[in-house]
Parts: C-alpha cells; sequence; structure tokens
C-alpha cells in the first residue's frame, strides 16, 4: 500500500515536471568593469542601458546586479543635467 | 562645469576660478578640457558649449564660492558639483588640460575593448 502511493506522488511530480523549464539567469554584463567606471563621464558605457526612446532600461532587460543598475541610474541623470545624453532620444556618441 | 561660445576666454575664466580657489586655500588637482562638444538639448537657445572638468581639494565654503561664481557667470551655461574621489586619471572624455591647445585624439584604454563587448538584445 505505501509503495502503492508513493508511486503516485513520484507519477504526479513528475507529470507537473514536465511543464517546468528552468530558466538560465543572465550574468550581469558590468560584472567586470569597476565600479567607479560607471560614471556619468562614460556616455558610451551609458548609452548602452538606455532605450531608443532614451529611457533606463531595466534590470529585468539588461540583468545588471543591482549594486550597478543603483550606480548606473545615478550617471543617466548626471549624465542628462549636463547635456550628455538626451532625456528623450538615444543619441550616436562620436 | 561648461561654458558657451567663448574662446580662449575658457583658460581666463580658469584662471578665476583658480583665484578663488586659492584664497580658500583649496587646491585643484586636476583640469580637464572636454573641447566644444554638441548638446543633447539646446540650453539657452545654443546647441553648442565647451565642457571643463575641474577636481578641487578644499571645504565646502570654498566649494560654495565656487558654485556662487559659476551661476553668476553668463560664460558658464551650467555647472554640477559633484562629491569626487582621489584618483587624477583622465577621464576618457579628455582633450586636453588647456583650452588654447585643444587637438589630437584620445587614447584607446582596455576599457573601450570591454564596453564594445557589451551587447544587450532588446
Amino acid at each position: 500500500m505505501i509503495d502503492k502511493k508513493n508511486e503516485d506522488n513520484f507519477l504526479r511530480i513528475s507529470l507537473i515536471n514536465q511543464n517546468v523549464r528552468l530558466k538560465k539567469r543572465k550574468s550581469c554584463p558590468l560584472a567586470n568593469i569597476p565600479d567607479e567606471e560607471i560614471n556619468y563621464k562614460n556616455i558610451d558605457l551609458i548609452s548602452k542601458f538606455i532605450s531608443e526612446r532614451g529611457k533606463m532600461l531595466s534590470t529585468r532587460v539588461t540583468a545588471v546586479s543591482r549594486r550597478k543598475q543603483k550606480r548606473l541610474a545615478t550617471a543617466i541623470k548626471n549624465a542628462r543635467q549636463l547635456a550628455l545624453l538626451s532625456p528623450v532620444k538615444k543619441i550616436n556618441v562620436e | 562645469m561648461r561654458k558657451d561660445l567663448t574662446a580662449e576666454n575658457i583658460d581666463l575664466l580658469f584662471e578665476d576660478i583658480k583665484k578663488i580657489s586659492d584664497t580658500g586655500g583649496g587646491d585643484i588637482t586636476v583640469r580637464e578640457y572636454w573641447g566644444l562638444r554638441t548638446l543633447a538639448y539646446k540650453i539657452n537657445k545654443s546647441s553648442k558649449a565647451h565642457y571643463v572638468l575641474l577636481k578641487i581639494k578644499s571645504d565646502i565654503k570654498t566649494i560654495k564660492e565656487i558654485e556662487k561664481f559659476a551661476r553668476y557667470n553668463e560664460d558658464i551655461v551650467r555647472n554640477k558639483i559633484f562629491r569626487s574621489d582621489d584618483s587624477t586619471e583622465n577621464s576618457r572624455l579628455f582633450v586636453s588640460v588647456k583650452a588654447s591647445d585643444a587637438k589630437g585624439s584620445r587614447k584607446e584604454t582596455d576599457l573601450d575593448a570591454k564596453i564594445t563587448a557589451i551587447n544587450i538584445a532588446s
């Protein structure tokens, strides 16, 4: 009886698991760039993380680590104030 | 810090700022001229401006004094003050120290390769 129950459980689990796909987590693209380099002066670095409309890309899209996303956000905001980045569109640097 | 539509007056403006920081006991460690750059949006109806970056080591009082100078000077379009680290390396937008001898190209660094390697599929 106990064996039968276990078998049932096993079957059920395996059936559920067929529908579940494990997603591989992307690694942080800024992993080998030091924190200090993420600032308003490195426009070509920052501009990789904004959309065509000049908006910041979310961590969900870019998989940047939480600490670096924080620095990126302030860097983008500073660059916008200094007219190095446009707030409404992506501009090609140089 | 940056200026608008001035020629070698930029160097004279630097001297003015240096005078203020000297009287307050400040020390200018880094001086960079980024050249005449196109602005991402128009400021005061002009679409181009000279960019200057200065790293000044001093107390808050003199920094406030410099900010006051920058705000009331009509040649300075916009200024922004950051708390900074001690490094004296040139930033990646560096063109020359003085505005009067601005030419030549930027040196390639290993950071350039790292940045071009980043590819975000959107």
